[in-house]
């Protein structure tokens, strides 16, 4: 900061300001305590979304919720292993359920690990409304306690569903022409699985095999699931929209800094006719919002037939942009012009001046210009959504913001992993470039 | 050649590609679209001459008018609120106590957050049972449930934020209000460079800490902070990423705002000369704001400072 001051006294002749004393007791300390307080709301979502993105799924809709995140182990097959507990309904209660068969014979409720398909496993509930389900199945009669799944009609988020839910067998008889077997939703039995299946991916693709066991039999501990970073990553196609959204944000950056460097330099040292209207039409043009011209722009583009391809993303960039050619020209309006002048002197023509003289005095301002056009760059999602077609081509704006809608209930936890994935690299970057940031908004004002 | 001849002709060789960018990139499309603004203009058809048709349509489509109430309520609460609690952080940021750099940087770091990613995390934040937000409130409505004696269906609960239509465009207000310490940074950077001595002799002429803010430092800063404004307002009337990646422009259109109106009008129902003349009054509407602002500012801009 003592720095910036210094330039400012300097230019202006102004007195800077003196080395300030730290304040010092109960007043530092309750301005640590508003700061500190107030700084700690606006981190924590962040906070949040890192916490959420190392849960296993079922802990995500917990409420209330818990930060940390906790695992469960649990002995499945006589392996101790992770395993993930099937969410259960909010208001599931024991209640009983009557299941009644005409065909004896069926594969029976056991502790066994089976799979879970009901096609084979049908049982009957409660019928839906207006449609019937099919009364014949295949569970003889059980003896009571058996521990096994049975399809129950619960309510989940105020809908009612049917869910394969652990059951306990209250009582069972027959007769010559059926048998009814009298289960109780078990509350204190959770359904569990491996939490690692063998192919990760698509849940919906085969039925995962479940188990049940007593709840007393699980083990919580604080486990984050670092697991859900990879099966994230890859469910997200993200490496191919890094390298997209990276070629994009490259050609962009080297475009506006190329060109408004350029342009700026001309406005600011080279007194070519019509300059000044030129100037002033620039910054009329930074006051038309995107809209405007979005519409014409994007059936330029097609009949051009850039529709699909990156180019509508960067070329426009190598031709300049309103907002960093005008203040770049305020930068180089406050450089010393007798250097200029001397170089000049010597025959440098105007791209020497500008290479030798004019750039190594400008790297804190280019450096801003650079680091603001690539901000903007990743983070740009109108300009992907309208000129992008191509699932492959999305840049990681596009492909994150397309993720959420496409298996059935939001996997918060893949979701946040996904995000904090995308917002990292800005805020590395930022971190690394602190200094050069700081002095930057202080030199050229930049709200960027 | 002499050296002005010669720079001219540099000049001009530097100078177009910006010539060529800002005419087919800008001015050709603003002209392009105020043209088609006066045509029935889709990608499949040409475009059919109309007149002031779009513009006397827009101006009883209450979808166009909805979306213009809620662009201005959203401006009109999001920017004072903004300047207000960015100011208050500059000079909470300006105070001398150790430490000053994490809390700038804590404070800066929401901006950074992209724009669809912090809509995707304010969706979870804002989740009505389990999102952050409502379970933190839960506690204050338990013990106003209990003092009431509301139980069951008649206990207040935590709003349904983006799924009512009442609440969603204040979720967004809140939510810009996240990234004040971007600005507030950049006040605190014009908040250093008031001279010394004016504070000095404010001091001297008996002003405290407040006085000194109100007579001395806000005069100087104020150029910047109607730049800000300015900046903001321009910045408000364009808003489509947040709101589209978190409600899609519902619930009941509540949070569609101008510029989702155009997208959708052009794209979605392929209606572009609508879009057009959409675009071209929200173009006017940003025009005027920013001159009344500027207009106003006479009386309060301080340009001494320069």
């Amino acid at each position: 900061m003592a720095a910036a001051e210094s330039n400012s006294a300097a230019d202006h002749g102004r007195s800077a300001a003196p080395p300030v004393s730290y304040w010092r007791g109960p007043k530092a300390w309750l301005m640590h305590g508003i700061l500190g307080g107030v700084g700690f709301f606006f981190l924590v979502p962040l906070i949040w979304m890192a916490a959420t993105s190392l849960k296993p799924l079922e802990q995500t809709m917990e409420v209330p919720p818990r930060v940390l995140p906790y695992g469960t182990l649990a002995t499945l097959q006589s392996r101790r292993m992770l395993v993930n507990r099937a969410p259960e309904p909010i208001g599931y209660d024991g209640h009983i359920v009557r299941l009644q068969a005409d065909l004896p014979g069926a594969p029976p409720l056991n502790n066994q690990r089976r799979q879970v398909d009901p096609a084979s496993f049908s049982t009957v509930a409660q019928p839906m409304d207006g449609i019937p389900l099919p009364v014949a199945q295949r569970i003889g009669p059980q003896p009571p306690d058996t521990v096994g799944f049975a399809r129950i009609e619960t309510k989940m988020d105020g809908k009612t569903v049917f869910r394969w839910l652990p059951a306990v067998v209250e009582h069972a008889f027959r007769t010559t022409d059926y048998s009814v077997t009298e289960v109780r939703a078990a509350a204190d039995y959770a359904a569990v699985t491996d939490a690692a299946p063998k192919d990760a991916g698509n849940v919906a693709v085969k039925p995962l095999e479940w188990d049940v066991l007593p709840k007393e039999a699980l083990e919580e501990q604080i486990r984050p699931m670092w697991e859900n970073y990879p099966a994230s990553l890859q469910r997200m196609n993200f490496w191919q929209y890094l390298l997209n959204t990276v070629f994009v944000c490259g050609m962009t950056v080297a475009g506006i800094v190329v060109s408004s460097v350029l342009i700026a330099y001309a406005f600011a040292f080279l007194p070519f006719p019509g300059r000044g209207t030129l100037f002033i039409v620039t910054l009329a043009t930074m006051m038309i919002p995107f809209p405007v011209t979005m519409i014409v722009l994007y059936n330029l583009f097609r009949d051009l037939g850039w529709i699909g391809s990156f180019k509508p993303l960067w070329v426009p960039a190598w031709f300049g942009s309103a907002f960093f050619i005008f203040l770049l020209r305020q930068f180089f309006l406050s450089l010393p012009k007798e250097l200029l002048d001397a170089a000049r002197m010597d025959g440098c023509s105007e791209l020497e001046i500008l290479w030798h003289v004019v750039l190594p005095l400008s790297k804190p301002a280019i450096a801003m210009v650079a680091l603001f056009t690539f901000l903007g760059c990743w983070s740009d999602y109108m300009g992907p959504l309208l000129y992008l077609s191509n699932k492959d081509s999305f840049t990681l704006a596009l492909g994150l913001a397309n993720y959420r809608g496409q298996h059935g209930g939001t996997e918060w936890n893949l979701l946040m992993a996904a995000n904090l994935v995308f917002s990292l690299p800005l805020i590395i970057l930022f971190l690394f470039t602190l200094k050069t940031f700081i002095k930057g908004i202080a030199t050229t004002g930049m709200k960027g | 050649m002499s050296v002005e001849a010669a720079k001219r002709r540099s000049g001009v060789a530097m100078v177009l590609p910006w010539l060529i960018g800002l005419g087919v990139f800008t001015v050709y499309p603003f002209f392009a679209s105020l043209y088609y603004s006066f045509h029935d203009w889709s990608v499949f058809s040409g475009a059919e001459y109309i007149g002031l048709e779009n513009y006397s349509e827009l101006w009883s489509d209450t979808r166009f008018t909805g979306a213009l109430k809620n662009t201005f309520v959203y401006a009109l609460v999001s920017i004072p609120a903004g300047v207000v609690l960015s100011l208050g952080l500059a000079f909470m940021l300006n105070a001398p106590i150790r430490g000053q750099f994490i809390y700038r940087a804590i404070f800066y770091l929401p901006h950074l957050v992209p724009a669809v990613a912090a809509g995707l995390l304010w969706l979870w934040v804002f989740n009505p049972t389990a999102g952050l937000l409502n379970n933190a409130l839960q506690p204050f409505y338990d013990l106003f449930n209990g003092a009431m004696g509301y139980e069951g269906i008649e206990s207040a609960q935590p709003p349904n934020w983006l799924g009512s239509p009442q609440w969603a465009l204040w979720a967004l207000v809140l939510i810009a209000q996240w990234g004040v310490g971007q600005a507030a940074v950049i006040y605190l950077a014009k908040i250093q460079d008031v001279p010394q001595e004016l504070l000095e002799s404010a001091e001297l002429d008996g002003a405290g800490a407040w006085g000194k803010v109100r007579h001395v430092i806000l005069p100087m800063i104020s150029p910047i902070i109607l730049f800000n404004v300015i900046m903001s307002i321009i910045g408000a009337f364009q808003i489509f990423t947040l709101p589209y990646i978190m409600t899609g422009g519902g619930p009941d259109r509540s949070t569609t705002f101008v510029p989702q109106f155009i997208y959708d009008n052009a794209f979605s129902y392929y209606r572009m000369g609508y879009a057009c003349a959409a675009a071209f009054l929200l173009f006017l509407t940003i025009l005027g704001i920013t001159g009344l602002a500027y207009w106003l500012s006479n009386r309060w801009v301080y340009y001494g400072g320069r």
